[in-house]
């Protein structure tokens, strides 16, 4: 069943303005650019604003003072605006900064590291033949792409011809993965497009 | 003007005309192109059918609204958790907030399993901070929120009673995730400190960075693009958004491919033929 509702159809209007971009750059494709940005904008300022409401200036009116500090904080944020005071803004970016990098940085070695580091420390005679295979292709290219970024080391004597070896497979190696990575891109792409049609076609049309 | 020098010199709309006829016809028309389904697939399945009713998993969405396969995941899989009888915690670390409500009451239907808003499932809404928001609700999430994503107190829900501060209380943590912290927050806000198991809602696209994360079994499962999706569709025993994607988007892969072994045949001809100087 076709939808009655106006929102889908100025939905499909807009996007269909968007596509026009594929014939050539023109004005409905500005229409639909210069109206996403702004309602973009909009929707990201009024859910900021609901998220103050609701964790600090509620709670605040309510009683828990404790939550002035983070409101200080935000409101110092503004004197960035202004070249006498900009000093005072640097107090909350510091703590904005440094806040994030802490939470962030705690994981980050055990995640991307040491556990990376420890899962690839595999048996290469593994249970399965193909098992042992996976393990050894790991192993190798971990190893070669690895050492192919070993700028200390001077490709010359033993370890320079060890390294010579190592490195047309660690380069063949990145170029796959980079293929890997376009090919999923692509896809990815595609399956947005599709998201569209698929708006049109299902939601706005009630085609099934 | 030969052949393969027509082919190298096509008005690229007409390749545009070609992908959308394509996508029109496969999306109208399905042929039913088998998938395969996939380890990852059968690990987040399993994982699901291992929780008992009552359990509860906690959901971070971290996508905006054009994330169609990160969605498309995070449907199937929640769908499973309905019908398992899970209970789920909802927050959203983007301010793409009316997402998730699409999400869960046009597209999941708690309802329909007969799962109630406030028992069975939470939506606390938009946390601001990114990472530190994750960080956050693993540590404190009663302290965090107080009020759900319509401005309702939480205290005056059952499960949000249930709730304690420990962030084990969740079996896993389902990450549909396309933005920033993503999946990757997750992993160091709630698998490295807590211990939890990870199940991410991906693209196709992630997939290739996400690997060593499923390797080394730091993610325990993913539903990596549409036709992982089709795949759980296929074990949960409901098609849905997945099993109608994955053909046109197979059909436009075989497409673009075939343009493109096209294009470097016509390429390879140009150069090795007698106009070979007019292409660069």
């Amino acid at each position: 069943m076709i939808s009655t509702d106006i929102g889908v159809w100025i939905g499909v209007i807009l996007t269909i303005c968007a596509w026009s971009f594929l014939i050539k750059d023109q004005d409905l494709y500005r229409l639909a650019e210069y109206t996403f940005v702004p309602v973009a904008s909009g929707y990201t300022v009024v859910q900021a604003i609901k998220i103050i409401m609701s964790t600090g200036t509620t709670p605040l009116l309510g009683g828990d003072i404790s939550l002035l500090i983070p409101l200080i904080l935000g409101v110092m944020l503004y004197f960035n605006y202004s070249s006498k005071y900009r000093w005072v803004s640097n107090w909350s970016m510091a703590i904005l900064v440094g806040v994030g990098i802490g939470v962030s940085i705690r994981g980050t070695v055990k995640a991307n590291f040491v556990d990376q580091i420890v899962n690839t420390m595999i048996p290469l005679a593994a249970s399965t033949p193909l098992q042992s295979f996976t393990n050894i292709v790991i192993v190798v290219f971990v190893v070669t792409i690895l050492s192919y970024f070993l700028y200390t080391i001077e490709p010359k004597g033993p370890q320079g011809k060890i390294m010579g070896w190592a490195a047309p497979i660690a380069r063949y190696m990145m170029m796959m993965g980079f293929g890997v990575s376009y090919g999923n891109m692509i896809a990815n792409r595609l399956s947005i497009l599709l998201g569209r049609v698929q708006y049109i076609l299902f939601t706005a049309l009630g085609l099934s | 003007m030969s052949l393969a020098d027509r082919i190298m010199k096509i008005d690229r709309r007409i390749i545009y005309a070609l992908i959308f006829i394509v996508i029109f016809l496969f999306s109208l028309k399905p042929m039913g192109i088998p998938v395969v389904t996939q380890p990852w697939v059968i690990d987040t399945y399993k994982l699901v059918e291992s929780l008992q009713p009552g359990d509860k998993v906690l959901i971070c969405w971290s996508l905006y609204p054009v994330s169609n396969e990160q969605i498309a995941g995070a449907v199937v899989i929640l769908q499973h958790l309905c019908m398992r009888g899970i209970k789920t915690v909802h927050f959203q670390t983007q301010t793409a907030v009316d997402l998730v409500d699409d999400v869960m009451l046009n597209k999941v239907h708690p309802e329909s399993y007969g799962q109630v808003y406030g028992k069975d499932w939470l939506w606390l809404g938009y946390i601001s901070g990114l990472e530190a928001g994750q960080a956050a609700i693993a540590q404190n999430l009663k302290g965090t929120v107080t009020v759900d994503k319509y401005g309702n107190q939480l205290s005056q829900y059952s499960l949000w009673n249930e709730l304690t501060n420990d962030a084990r209380q969740f079996k896993f943590v389902l990450s549909p995730s396309a933005e920033t912290p993503g999946t990757a927050g997750v992993l160091r806000q709630f698998q490295i400190p807590y211990g939890l198991k990870i199940v991410e809602s991906g693209s196709a696209f992630s997939l290739g960075s996400v690997m060593p994360f499923y390797a080394s079994k730091q993610y325990w499962g993913m539903v990596a693009g549409f036709p992982d999706c089709a795949a759980y569709e296929k074990l949960i025993g409901k098609p849905g958004i997945g099993s109608r994607s994955t053909d046109p988007l197979s059909a436009m892969g075989l497409l673009v491919f075939g343009l493109l072994l096209v294009s470097n045949i016509a390429y390879i001809i140009s150069k090795l033929g007698g106009k070979g100087g007019s292409v660069k």
